[in-house]
This record gives structure tokens, sequence and C-alpha cells, in this order.
């Protein structure tokens, strides 16, 4: 039928356009790559099988990272907390862009990152980087709007604790020069 | 106090759509930004994509929409 069709073909034309979001989320939540991978994978398989479900025009992206999410917290229930790794081997595997914030700065706020608490890390991640407002964030995590935010604002804090930096001063040229010492030692 | 439930509402719908700028504009939230986009900049990994491709060829086998092989 046409209309079924059309449903599926931008069913899939909207979910390939979030998969690069959606896999930075998982990316962002366990801490691994490969963890994400299967996360997002099983993610696929279960937003694939309930495609009917979602109604076109409603926001896929939010959909999608709510089934990612649940799919998340089910496996962390079922396999204890293993997923979840502190010094996480994904600042080992992530591609390095030297000449943006500066690798070594970059490798440290993933490590601070991990640190947090998980409601706190995707409270911050879901506003500031997904591109969520606070009620998408809320409505994805099944929790109030002030939750949100007060989970946003400890996040904060714990990261300018672990960083060392205050909530006003922007990272200046020290960490590009650092990035640049660096390499230059470890030729 | 006649004022404050309009204040809020007009507070809310303002941050409807995007987060207050105190939250945008700091070097932490700068940075998760760098993180995350640098990460989606990679692109979708074979594995997915080909996962993708036998979820499609499942479902036409089911639908008995079998597409000829090209």
């Amino acid at each position: 039928m046409a209309d079924t069709e059309s449903h599926q073909l931008q069913f899939k034309r909207e979910l390939l356009k979030t998969l690069p979001s959606l896999r930075a989320f998982a990316i962002s939540l366990t801490g691994t790559y490969d963890k994400a991978d299967d996360l997002v994978q099983e993610a696929v398989v279960r937003a694939w099988s309930r495609q009917d479900s979602f109604e076109l025009g409603t926001n896929m992206k939010a959909w999608l990272f709510t089934i990612l999410r649940n799919e998340f917290y089910s496996q962390m229930r079922k396999r204890g907390r293993e997923i979840s790794d502190a010094e996480g081997t994904y600042t080992e595997q992530m591609s390095v862009h030297p000449n943006q914030i500066g690798a070594l700065d970059m490798k440290d706020f993933m490590v601070a990152l991990n640190k947090l608490a998980e409601d706190q890390r995707e409270a911050i991640i879901l506003v500031c980087a997904s591109g969520f407002s606070y009620e998408e964030a809320a409505n994805i995590c099944g929790c109030a709007v002030g939750t949100i935010k007060s989970r946003i604002n400890r996040a904060r804090g714990r990261l300018q604790e672990l960083l060392g930096i205050d909530g006003e001063s922007e990272y200046g040229p020290e960490p590009h020069i650092a990035a640049v010492l660096r390499h230059t030692v470890s030729i | 106090m006649m004022n404050k439930p309009n204040a809020e509402n007009s507070k809310k719908r303002l941050n409807g759509g995007l987060p207050p700028a105190d939250v945008v504009q700091d070097g932490i939230a700068m940075r998760l930004r760098e993180l995350y986009s640098n990460i989606e900049n990679e692109g979708i990994p074979d594995n997915l994509l080909h996962l993708l491709e036998k979820l499609d060829e499942a479902e036409r086998a089911q639908t008995g929409q079998q597409t000829p092989e090209v």
C-alpha cells in the first residue's frame, strides 16, 4: 500500500538522520564505543519493531532517545552496574581533533563527565549537547522539569569542581599549548 | 501577586525551545557540544548500516514484497 510504503520510507529517513546524534548520546551514556554501539543496535531494532506506533511528524529524535535510554537502564539493571566505567576506554578510542579545543583538554573533560552520576550526566547531555529543551529532556527521563534543571546544576557544579574551573571562565589557550607540547614531547 | 504567574508563563514560553543563555554559553556547555559533535561527525558505523539493511530485507520478506536483486 502506498501509504504504508511512504510511512516506512519517511520513518527510515528520519531514523537515519537521527542516528549520529543517538550514537553520540549512547557513547556519552555508556562511556565506551563498544557498549554504545550494542546499545544503539538494540534501540534501533526495538524502534523498528515499533515503527507502527510512531506518529510521523512528531519528535522522532525524542522518541528514539527515550527508547535508547530505557534500553540502557534495563541493561544496567540486568547486568548490575558494570556498564558505567569511570575511566572509560572511550578516551582512548575517541577521534582526536587537536586544532579545536585541544585533545588533552577534551580527554580530561570526558573523564570528568564519566565521573558524574548517570542521572546528572544524561540531563546535562540532553539539554546542553543533544539540543533538547528542558521539557523534552524531562519527558525523555520521565521526571519533572525542575528535576532536570537541578540535575544540570549539580552536573555543572561537579564538572567545574573536577576540572578546576569556575562558571565564568572559558578555557584559554593553555590546553592548546599543552596539547602541542605533549605532541612535541612524544615525537 | 498578580504579575507573578504571567511573568512565569512568559518565561516558560521563552525557554520552551532552548535552554537559557547561561547554560548555552559557558565553557562546560561549549566543551560538551564539541565532544558531542565530534562523535556525530564520525558518521554511522558500518555494522549499524548493515543492521538497517537486514531489517529492511526482513521486512520486505515478511510483507512479501521481494525486491529484485540489483
